[in-house]
Parts: C-alpha cells; sequence; structure tokens
C-alpha cells in the first residue's frame, strides 16, 4: 500500500488524530499524530487488515531545542503486506510525553526506554520505565541538545584532558620540566622518598 | 518446548546470581541478574549498557564522512554492514548516487563479513555448549576472510571501507580470483562443519526446542534477520526491499524449519546460519561475475555534503536488518543518528524466554541469538 | 548320561547328583539354580565351571596367599560340621595328593584356607604352577567316610598364583637372612629302614624362641628334641655347640641358605612328607643314612626342590622338598611394610609427573586437533610445560575469599588429592609390581574414588561463592549417580573373575583380545562402554564437565581456588584419566597381559614384567587418548540429560548387562566359550576398527586438498 493511502486508511479510522502527511520533499513518506491519541492510532497501525504494522522497525526522538519539541518518529513495518510507514509526533519539550506502545509491539519496550534513557522521553503506560544503558542514578538526559555532563560521577570523573591539549603543553614546557615530567620524582629528595615507602 | 524443562516443578527458593559482565559466554559485557532455583531460571534481567559509548551522541559531533570508523564500532563483528547501513542512510539523505563498482564491492564485502560474522557467531554458539574445536575451525575459515578483507581495506576487523557515496579503494589487483579460490576453498567446507556439528546428538539435544520463538512473536519482539527467518517468517532485507545492487542476484532465502524440534528454537536460529553461508556464497560468485562488467569509477565522492531532512535506511546485516535513521539540518555534522540493532531487540526475547529454562540453557540462547555487546550498547 | 534340562548337551553326574536332579522339577531346579546363583555373584565369588559332577565349582581359579578357596557342589551333599579335608589329585604329575582341611560353610560348599596348604605348594614350585587336578572332599559323617569327586573328564585348571610383593619381601628378607647368618630348619626325623629311610616324624609346629634358646643351653627339651635339629654352620655356631646338638647322626636338621618366609610348620611337613612314608630315593639316589639326605639338603648347587621317592601305603611317589625354609630374625611383617612403603613412594612420586605430561599431551593433542601449533617452548617440544605451569602456581599467592569457611576450603584440595592417590595402590602396574594386591580391590577403587565428590562439594560449599556452589551441587549429583552405572558395570567383571583382587582380575584374562573380558561376551562389551562413560561422568570430563563448565559456571566449584591449592585440582582431574584408563585396561583389557605369551612365563621374567608393563601403559594412553579426543569434540550435556542417561538408561542398562553376564556365566557350554569370545572380538571389536578406519581414508581423501590455505 502507498504511503498516500495508508494515511487516507488512517484519517477514515481515526479522523484528526493524525494530521500533516508529508510525502513531497522527504525520503520517508509520514505523517504527523497526535501524542494523547497515538496508542488508538498504534492499535489500528498494528491490527487493521489494510495496514497491519506488526513490526516496530525503529523509535527514535529528536531534540529540536529551537523549535522547543521534542520529536518522535516511529519507523514501522508489514512483513505480510511489505509496505512501510513513519508516523512522527511532536511533544512539548519541556514536558515530553506519550502514550507507550509497548503493549503493542513487545520491541517498543526496549526501545521506549532506551529514548527515555538518552533523550527523557516519558512514555504513558511503559511496564517498566527505567534507564537501560545509562546507571539507574544518571542525571540528565545525553543526547538532549543542551545536555551538559556532570563533572564528576560518584566521584569518578567523566572526562580526561585532552592529549592534543597535554602535547601542547608539553610542547611548551622547557627540558627541565619536561625531565620532570617524564621522571616523576628524579631529583627531588623528598618525592623521592615517598615512592620509595 | 522440551518435556524436560517442564517436568521441573521449582521449589520456591531464590538465588540470585549474578552473571557478568565478566562472564566468559556474554559475549562481551552484559550483566544478568538471574534468579535461580538450583538449576532452573525464574527470570534472567538483561543488564546492559557496559559498552555504552553514546555512538548517536558521537554522530552529531562528526561529520558526515568522518563518523564512519565510529560505526564499525556500532557491531565490530560484521563492521562493513554497519559502515554500509551509515553510508546509505547519508546518500540517501543527501540523494548521492552510488557508482556501480561501488555498490558491488560494498555487497562483496558486505557478504565476506557476514560469512565471518556468522562463523563467529555459530563457532561460539559451539563453544557455548561445550564444543571448543569447532570454534577452531571455523576461525580458521574466518582468519581466510579477515586475510582478505585486509587485502582490500587493510583492517581486519574495523574496516571503515564504505563511504559516502561508494567505497574507499577499488580492489587490489589478483584480490578477485584469490576471493574466488577461497570461496571454492569454503564452499564444502561448509558441508564438513555441518556434519561436524549441526547433526552431532549432543548438539542437537541441547538446542533443539529450546527458546522458541514464535513467528509472530519473532515479529513482535522486534527480531531480525537470522532469528526472524528461523521463526519461520520469509522476510530477508536483501530480496524484499533491495538495497544496493542486491535486486541483480538470484538467492534463497533460508527459514527455520524446525527439521530437529519446533520452528523458533536455538537449533534453527543456529541451521539458518549455516544456510545462510551457501547463500552468501552463491551472491559473491554472483557479484564477482557481474563485477567485472562494471564501469572502474567506484567512489562518487560529494563535493559537499551539508543535507537536510531525515532518511531511514535499513540493510541486512550479519544480525538482521539494520536500520540507520539520520537527521540533517544543512550542516556537515548529522543532527540526530540512530542506529536500530538486532541484539538489542533481542534482550527483550532473553529477559521473556529465559523463564524456566536453566543456567545452561541461558547460555545456548544467547549464544544462538547471536548477541554482540556493541550492538547492543552502541 | 542325561541330557541337561537346559543345555541339551550331555551332561554326566555322580549319583548323588543325579538323583537329587531327577527328583526336583526342572523349572523349580532352574529357578532354584539361578537365584542360588544370583546371590552367590552378588557375593563376589563366581566363576564359570562345567557342573558336570558332584563337584561342580572350585574357585578362585587362580588361588594365592590369603585367598578362601571355595569348592562347590551340585546339590547338598555336604554336612556342615563334619570334618572336611579338601584332595587335590595331585598338585603335581607324579606328587602324592595334597590334602588340605576344609570346613563345609554349607550344603552346597567347602570353604578352606589357601594360607595353609596351597601357599606351601605355590611356595614349592618357587612360583606360578598351572595345574590340572581333580578335586575330592572327603568327609566323616558318623564315622562313616563321604567322598565327593570331580569328574575325572574335566580336571579343574588351578593356578597357583604366589603373592607378588611378598615373593619380593621374602628375597629381601632372604638376603637379609643370609647376611645375618641365621638358621634354617627342616625338621624331619628318619631313621634307616629296608629299602630307604623311614619317616619317624614330622615336625608340625616349631617354636623358633624356644628353640634358640634351648640351643643357647642345652639340653633340649622334648618338644623340639635335639634329634630334630641339626644345625649348620652359617652364623658363628661353634663345632663344639654344634657337635652337642648332632647326638643322633639318624636324625637330620639340616639348614639351607634359601630362605622361605619363616614357617611354623616344618618345611618337610609343608612339602607333604608324612610319618610312615619310606624315602626311598632322593634326587634320584638311593638313601642309605640321615646324614646322606641332610648333606644333600644342605649342599650347594642342584635344584631348589629336591625330588624325594616315597613310598607312601605301598604306592610310590615323588614329594618336592625344598630346600629353604628357615627362622628368619626380621620379622617379615616388617619386611613386607617396607616393601609396601617403597613401592608406595615408587609409584606415588610420578603422579604429579603422570598428570603434568598428561596435560601436555592433550594440550598437543587438541591443538593437533584444532590445527594449532600447542605448547613447544618451554622444554624439548614444550614436554616441560607442565613444570612450568606447576611452578608459576606454586609460586603464586594462596588466597582464602574472607567470606570462605577456612578450614574447609584448605582441606578441599588434598581430599580430592587423597582419593585419587589411593587409587594407585591397587592398580596391577605389572604381576609383580603393585602396591597392595588387596582382596577387596575393585571395591578400594569405587570408594576411595569417592573422596573426590566430598571434595568437590567442600570445595564449592566453603568457597562461598555461587557459581562455586553451582559447580559443588553439580558434582555432587553427577559423581554420585554415575558411581552406580560405573559399579555395576565393573560388577559382573568381578563375577567373571571370581575375585575383586585386581591382580587376579588381570591374571584370569588372557593376553590376546578376545580372551580380554570386553570380549568375553557381548554384556561385558556394553559394560565397557557403560563404565567408560560413567567414569567420564564420574572424572567431569566431556561431555559431562558441567561441574566446571567453563561458559556456564566461568570454572565450577575451583572458581575461588588460586596457587598451589588451585593446581591439585586440575592435577587430580588430569591424573585421573589415568586412573580411568588403568582400571579399564585392568579389568576389561588384559591389564599387563602380552598376548601369547602365559601367565606364568611372564610371571617368572623381569623383561617380561617390564613388557608387560609396557603393554599396560600403551593401553592407558589409548584410553586418555580417546578421553581427549572426545572432550575436543563433543558438546557438553545439559544437567537434566545428564540425569536422564544415567537413571533412565544407564543404571537399568548396567543392571541388565550384569545379570547377563551371570546367565551367561551359567549357561554358556565351555565348547561355545571360544567361539562366543573370538564373534564379540570381531563384531565389536574388528569390525568397528575397519570401519573407522576406512572413514578416516575416506575423510583424509576427500578433504586433502582443502586443507591448503587457498589465499596462498
Amino acid at each position: 500500500m502507498e504511503a498516500a493511502e495508508i494515511f487516507a486508511r488512517l484519517t477514515a479510522e481515526v479522523g484528526d488524530a493524525v494530521s500533516a502527511f508529508t510525502a513531497l520533499g522527504t525520503r520517508d513518506p509520514f505523517c504527523m499524530v497526535a501524542p494523547a491519541r497515538w496508542h488508538d492510532v498504534a492499535v489500528l497501525l498494528r491490527n487493521d487488515a489494510a495496514l497491519q504494522f506488526d513490526f516496530c522497525q525503529c523509535i527514535t526522538a529528536v531534540d529540536w531545542p529551537k523549535k522547543s519539541i521534542l520529536q518522535m518518529v516511529y519507523h514501522l513495518y508489514s512483513y505480510p503486506l511489505r509496505h512501510s510507514f513513519v508516523v512522527k509526533a511532536d511533544l512539548p519539550r519541556d514536558n515530553p510525553t506519550i502514550q507507550s506502545v509497548a503493549d503493542i509491539w513487545m520491541a517498543a519496550d526496549w526501545n521506549e526506554r532506551e529514548q527515555f534513557d538518552l533523550l527523557g522521553v516519558g512514555f504513558l503506560g511503559h511496564p517498566d520505565l527505567r534507564r537501560v544503558l545509562l546507571p539507574d542514578d544518571w542525571v540528565g538526559y545525553p543526547l538532549r541538545k543542551d545536555y551538559k555532563e556532570a563533572a564528576m560521577y560518584r566521584d569518578m570523573p567523566t572526562s580526561r584532558p585532552s592529549t592534543l591539549d597535554l602535547l601542547v603543553v608539553y610542547d611548551r614546557a622547557t627540558p627541565a620540566e619536561k625531565q620532570k615530567a617524564m621522571h616523576p620524582g628524579a631529583g627531588d629528595e623528598g618525592e623521592q622518598e615517598t615512592t620509595d615507602e | 518446548m522440551s518435556e524436560v524443562i517442564f517436568a521441573y516443578e521449582t521449589s520456591g527458593e531464590e538465588m540470585t546470581l549474578n552473571m557478568g559482565p565478566q562472564h566468559p559466554s556474554t559475549h562481551g559485557v552484559i550483566r544478568f541478574i538471574i534468579k535461580t532455583d538450583g538449576e532452573i531460571m525464574h527470570t534472567a534481567i538483561p543488564d546492559v549498557g557496559y559498552l555504552h559509548r553514546s555512538i548517536e551522541g558521537i554522530a552529531e559531533k562528526c561529520t558526515y564522512e568522518g563518523f564512519m570508523p565510529y560505526t564499525d564500532r556500532v557491531d565490530y563483528v560484521c563492521a562493513m554492514t554497519a559502515n554500509h547501513a551509515w553510508a546509505a542512510a547519508v546518500e540517501k539523505l543527501a540523494d548521492i548516487k552510488v557508482p556501480e563498482r561501488g555498490e558491488y564491492l560494498r555487497v562483496i564485502t558486505d557478504e565476506l563479513n557476514r560469512i565471518s560474522s556468522h562463523a563467529i557467531g555459530v563457532g561460539a554458539m559451539a563453544m557455548d555448549i561445550g564444543a571448543t574445536t569447532p570454534f577452531m575451525y571455523i576461525l580458521r575459515e574466518r582468519e581466510y576472510v579477515n586475510d582478505l578483507l585486509e587485502m582490500i581495506c587493510g583492517a581486519r576487523l574495523t574496516y571503515n571501507y564504505h563511504r559516502v557515496g561508494g567505497v574507499g579503494w577499488d580492489m587490489p589487483t589478483g584480490w578477485r580470483d584469490k576471493c574466488l579460490r577461497w570461496l571454492d576453498h569454503f564452499e564444502p567446507i561448509i558441508d564438513e562443519y555441518n556434519r561436524l556439528i549441526c547433526l552431532n546428538e549432543l548438539f542437537i539435544k541441547r538446542l533443539a526446542n529450546l527458546a522458541v520463538v514464535t513467528g509472530e512473536e519473532a515479529i513482535s519482539y522486534g527480531m531480525v534477520g537470522p532469528n526472524l527467518r528461523a521463526s519461520g517468517v520469509d522476510f530477508d532485507v536483501r530480496r524484499d526491499a533491495p538495497y544496493s545492487v542486491y535486486g541483480k542476484f538470484q538467492f534463497d532465502v533460508p527459514i527455520g524449519k524446525g527439521e530437529m524440534g519446533t520452528v523458533g528454537d536455538c537449533w534453527d536460529r543456529y541451521y539458518v546460519r549455516i544456510e545462510e553461508w551457501k547463500q552468501s556464497v552463491r551472491i559473491l560468485r554472483q557479484a564477482f561475475d557481474q563485477i567485472e562488467k562494471t564501469e572502474k569509477d567506484f567512489w562518487n565522492h560529494p563535493k559537499k555534503l551539508k543535507p537536510k531532512g531525515d532518511a531511514y535506511a535499513r540493510v541486512e546485516a550479519a544480525r538482521g536488518d539494520m536500520g540507520c535513521y539520520v537527521v540533517g539540518d544543512g550542516t556537515a555534522n548529522a543532527y540526530r543518528a540512530r542506529f536500530r540493532t538486532g541484539s538489542f531487540n533481542s534482550m527483550k526475547v532473553i529477559q521473556d524466554k529465559s523463564r524456566g529454562l536453566m543456567v545452561a540453557d541461558l547460555v545456548a540462547l544467547i549464544a544462538s541469538l547471536d548477541i554482540v555487546a556493541p550492538e547492543i550498547d552502541r | 548320561m542325561t541330557r541337561h534340562p537346559i543345555r541339551g548337551a550331555s551332561l554326566r553326574c555322580s549319583s548323588l547328583a543325579y538323583s537329587r536332579t531327577r527328583r526336583s522339577s526342572r523349572l523349580a531346579l532352574l529357578a532354584a539354580r539361578v537365584s542360588g546363583l544370583l546371590l552367590l555373584a552378588v557375593l563376589a565369588a563366581c566363576s564359570g565351571g562345567p557342573p558336570d559332577a558332584a563337584i561342580r565349582d572350585f574357585r578362585p581359579l587362580q588361588i594365592e596367599r590369603d585367598d578362601k578357596v571355595i569348592v562347590e557342589a551340585s546339590g547338598d551333599l555336604f554336612t556342615v560340621g563334619a570334618p572336611t579335608t579338601v584332595t587335590f589329585d595331585k598338585i603335581k604329575s607324579g606328587a602324592v595328593p595334597l590334602t588340605v582341611p576344609g570346613r563345609a560353610v554349607a550344603r552346597s560348599r567347602v570353604l578352606f584356607d589357601a594360607d595353609r596348604a596351597l601357599e606351601r605348594a605355590i611356595a614349592l614350585q618357587g612360583g606360578h604352577l598351572v595345574v590340572k587336578t581333580g578335586i575330592t572332599v572327603e568327609q566323616t559323617v558318623e564315622g562313616q567316610k563321604k567322598e565327593f569327586k570331580s569328574a575325572a573328564s574335566n580336571p579343574f585348571e588351578v593356578d597357583l598364583f604366589p603373592h607378588s610383593l611378598h615373593k619380593v619381601a621374602q628375597k629381601l628378607a632372604d638376603r637379609a637372612s643370609r647376611a645375618a647368618g641365621l638358621w634354617t630348619w627342616l625338621g624331619l626325623t628318619v631313621e634307616a629302614a629296608p629299602g630307604g629311610l623311614l619317616v619317624k616324624d614330622v615336625v608340625t609346629k616349631f617354636d623358633h624362641e624356644g628353640f634358640f634358646s634351648r640351643f643357647d643351653a642345652p639340653p633340649l627339651d622334648g618338644k623340639v628334641t635335639a634329634a630334630e635339629a641339626r644345625i649348620g654352620q652359617p652364623g658363628g655356631m661353634t663345632e663344639g655347640e654344634f657337635a652337642r646338638l648332632d647326638h643322633d647322626g639318624d636324625q637330620v636338621i639340616a639348614d639351607y641358605e634359601i630362605v622361605e618366609e619363616p614357617v611354623s610348620d616344618g618345611i618337610a611337613a609343608s612339602a607333604g612328607l608324612a610319618r610312615g612314608d619310606l624315602i626311598v630315593s632322593v634326587d634320584g639316589k638311593a638313601m642309605a643314612s640321615a646324614d646322606e639326605m641332610a648333606g644333600l639338603w644342605k649342599g650347594s648347587g642342584g635344584e631348589i626342590i629336591l625330588q624325594v621317592g616315597v613310598q607312601r601305603g605301598g604306592k610310590p611317589a615323588t614329594i618336592g622338598l625344598p630346600r629353604f625354609g628357615r627362622p628368619t630374625e626380621i620379622p617379615i611383617w616388617l619386611i613386607f611394610g617396607l616393601c609396601m612403603a617403597a613401592a608406595a613412594t615408587l609409584i606415588a612420586l610420578p603422579v604429579p609427573v603422570i598428570g603434568g605430561l598428561i596435560v601436555v599431551w592433550e594440550r598437543k593433542i587438541s591443538a593437533w586437533m584444532q590445527s594449532r601449533v600447542g605448547p613447544n617452548r618451554v622444554g624439548p617440544n614444550g614436554w616441560l610445560q607442565w613444570l612450568a605451569d606447576g611452578l608459576k602456581l606454586i609460586m603464586k599467592e594462596d588466597l582464602v575469599p574472607a567470606a570462605a569457611d577456612p578450614y574447609l576450603f584448605k582441606a578441599s584440595p588434598y581430599l580430592a588429592f587423597i582419593g585419587l592417590f589411593l587409587v594407585f595402590m591397587v592398580l596391577p602396574f605389572t604381576g609383580w609390581f603393585i602396591v597392595a594386591d588387596l582382596n577387596i580391590g575393585l571395591l578400594f577403587i569405587l570408594s576411595v574414588t569417592s573422596l573426590m565428590v566430598v571434595s568437590i562439594i567442600m570445595g564449592g560449599w566453603s568457597s562461598n561463592s555461587k557459581w562455586s556452589l553451582l559447580g559443588g551441587m553439580r558434582s555432587a549429583a553427577q559423581i554420585i549417580s554415575y558411581e552406580l552405572p560405573a559399579s555395576v558395570a565393573l560388577l559382573g567383571i568381578a563375577a567373571l573373575a571370581g575375585s575383586l583382587s585386581t591382580e587376579t582380575i588381570v591374571g584370569s584374562q588372557g593376553g590376546a583380545p578376545w580372551n580380554w573380558f570386553i570380549f568375553r561376551n557381548p554384556f561385558t562389551f556394553i559394560a565397557f562402554f557403560i563404565y567408560f562413560i560413567s567414569a567420564l561422568a564420574e572424572g567431569n570430563r566431556t561431555p559431562f564437565d558441567l561441574p566446571e563448565a567453563e561458559s556456564e559456571l566461568v570454572s565450577g566449584y575451583n572458581t575461588e581456588y588460586s596457587g598451589f591449592r588451585f593446581s591439585l585440582f586440575p592435577l587430580v582431574e588430569w591424573v585421573n584419566l589415568f586412573v580411568i584408563g588403568a582400571v579399564a585396561g585392568t579389568l576389561f583389557l588384559g591389564g599387563w597381559r602380552i598376548p601369547g605369551v602365559s601367565l606364568a612365563s611372564q610371571d617368572a621374567s623381569g623383561w617380561l614384567q617390564l613388557a608387560g608393563f609396557l603393554v599396560f601403559l600403551f593401553k592407558i594412553l589409548t584410553i586418555v587418548f580417546v578421553i581427549i579426543w572426545i572432550r575436543w569434540t563433543l558438546p557438553r550435556f545439559r544437567v537434566d540429560q545428564m540425569m536422564n542417561l544415567c537413571w533412565k538408561f544407564f543404571i537399568p542398562i548396567s543392571f541388565a548387562l550384569f545379570i547377563g553376564t551371570l546367565v551367561f556365566i551359567w549357561l554358556l557350554p565351555p565348547w561355545l566359550d571360544m567361539a562366543v569370545r573370538i564373534v564379540t572380538f570381531l563384531v565389536g571389536g574388528c569390525a568397528p576398527t575397519y570401519i573407522f578406519i576406512k572413514k578416516v581414508q575416506y575423510n583424509r581423501s576427500r578433504y586433502q586438498e582443502l586443507r591448503l590455505n587457498p589465499l596462498l
């Protein structure tokens, strides 16, 4: 089924829950969906005999701070009918929540968890919405554009000085300083003792 | 289902067992929190992320072409297809046409890499259930593939061979003959290897009827590639959503038939990979035939790569349908990149299917899904 | 003559047995016999013999010191409690019959002690003696003499088998006492009589201490009369003292330098001379006086055994009179103990070496199988790799986890070590070379190997690690389960050999493959494989290596161990391969028997002993190779499959095989025996070997060109 037909079928069933079908100027035709009605649409996409999108390929969230939205992108594919479709949903950036579809596609479970983990999208009705890749006590959502990594995580520094920076420092150093850097403690009595201890 | 497994009654006393992240058979650093009653597991909860390098985050900080070496690390066992996925996505985004020779070289390297990846998969599977020698035999063949790939791109594991718009280099002189000679050598080895383990009674007993995933379940779980086909779903991106020049080849798509047990059991997942070797060899032979007729040009090097919009490209990697979603905002860097990988989706399968299995079966299940840790964590 | 109800072969019965046969119904008889036989066999005393006469069976056929020998009758013949003697017609042709006291322990069984009489006969022959003899049991019931004979047509082949280590001890004692110049003693009183020397008295009891004290302070009193003793010169005896004792020329006590173990019987008595015998000749020479005989006996040169021609009750006979036997100062048990200790050291010391070499060998084989190079750096061609590994492990820190139970944790490896090393005590490396040929040898092996499981559970539990615990748990279930089929598979062999002693079991087999127990009948053939597979499971080897399944349990029960303690576990594991090979080789594959060499000649020659050892080693290494081969070929069982295999298949099959073996022993006519062996050998041994060779040739021919690197 062509993308336009799929959209037509969707509008026929759920009306204004889907909108803004775009096929021109884009590589994969998509339509927008209202976050609050996404679950109904997903059920339709999954179960409708003409659609049968049984494979939830990919769930992606894209952060658009300029537009102040978080955009959800769902890539769907139908094995029986061999057609694909993309559904997008714009979520407000300050409270990005959308209905979970983990009960429709089991694949969505972990994929939604990942998007929650990395971009902080809340999935309403998800059975087990925990961080998946990052530790549970991680602060922030790394793939958001305004993410600043904390300097320390559990008393461990999260970054190291760049090797290039170190090389610049090294190049500018005097030979004595280089010697000291290469052999820490050499020529310094006090430090020597410390190392010996 | 195996009658043995469900003949057990658990006493209700649970022991929590921490398997990994440094466990020999978790195929990289994955951790499983196992609740077990003796040998019978109640659940095995995967705890992933130990290899998380935020490759998608890195993609936002690199140029489109500069990100190519990082894609090797998405799936280091089958890096060519990860290269290909990224290249395909960017090409789709930027409307770049790849020269035919480049496409053929991509297909050839993809298929060679698929063979070597499946070699690791089935070899490690045999090793995980206790047979060490098959692993060595099949790794010998993998070494040859590595040699071949080294000849064409200089690297044995992380190739960085595909480019946006083609491939990095043409194949060296005499490489085609060496490949063909190796194919002549490898094709009978498949049967020899098959006789060595596939039909081994112990092997079948360990794998048949184990952790059966039905076709519907497999689709719903988002299982892809050999794992999906083992469950009886007749789908292959190369054939059903052809990309590159795959449309020009004749090949079969092997699916699980439940020869030794139920469709979708571990043995099927294993056997499909063996069968895929044969198909890969077929594709390679055809590709080597057809590449002779192509033009010399192999890389349509884009002068300016600042695409806008988004694109989703899927390729058939060794661990199945690998999707790459790229969003461009008109700069030299990708605005958002996303890799959709087979192993990540398989983790949910392990979590669900491990209930009632034995500890030893968990190892077999992990191995049969051919999981690669960086593909999960990225 | 009658037809046997089962076998249909002709059967000759004595009148008694025959009448009993006719009175019973045939079926009841069969049932009674089978059940009786089963019972007997479980008591581990059973061997094939034709039920042709009143004396049906006699076992073990191979007799050695300390054996309890059972004479079995068909039917109820004997009277329990009545004075009983067992007579061997002729232990050697021309000799007088050998009579030993026995006792009827059941109405069909007479028991006697091999110590008292047969040992003597063994000693007389100076080693192995295979004789064919009929057996007569005589009983006196209410003043009436009853006699039961074995069929004349079917003499028993009795193998008199000296205890090997004992022999060594004897020789050492001999040397020692010769150096100390101690005394020998014959214990025979003769007087000149018409036609020769008449044996007046034979001393059967000799009181060493009393003898010597009397000797120091003559006159000698009545118990050992002075007449009995004529002491030879060695050992600082003065002529005067000698002369004082030698006051009666007719009476001979002589010495001889070859020493038998200290005897409580006089030598003459044990040789079979009896009061009233008339000694006609000694070594063919007519004897005129006691001195003459004493001179011959004492003199140097000549045979070890004097052939004494006697007239007993008017019948001529020949008696072999050994020219040795004297009390020694060094107690034989001490020498025997020292011999045992020396042998134990000799066997225990190379065990780590054996383990180490097998490790290297396994690594080399696996490398060969996997197209790798394998260890080739340390020592010649890598053969000292085990030494390097061992040294490295010994130098490592001995870690005990903080949460572990320190005592159990530390003790566990040693227990495994001890359990395995004890097995070496009863492994018969050659006929001579065995630390202790226990008469419960087989039982001993089965018992001490069970110590392994204690060690593994202790190690797994005390480590306080879940993986170790899982490993220990698996191994407990596995080893205990598989001990059953392994033991039952071996029981059949015990029944065939009629003994649990490992040396006896080896001796009961022949050198040629079809005389091995594995090809003795189809049941033992299958039993071999049951044992072999169960032994793999007991030894935690692939496909049963679940307790240390690397891909599942990290390292299993020994996960938490380090350093020297850790090194003991692998050592034990690999030495265990050797033990599996040795036990299988001993019980099924003919042990140290060399094809074409008789038991007697092999026992007589040191070189043949060495050759026998090499043959045994070859068999062991072949089995070890097969085990290694299996390890690098097969995947691993899952724990439930392993248990299923044991309890649902192996245990029933092994019991069936055991019963099958017993029925086979019972029912197989002797003429068919060899045919069965040959057929089993051809079908079970030759055919698979042929098919295997063909298969290998086919594979080689087919895949040869593929071995080459296609890229070169």
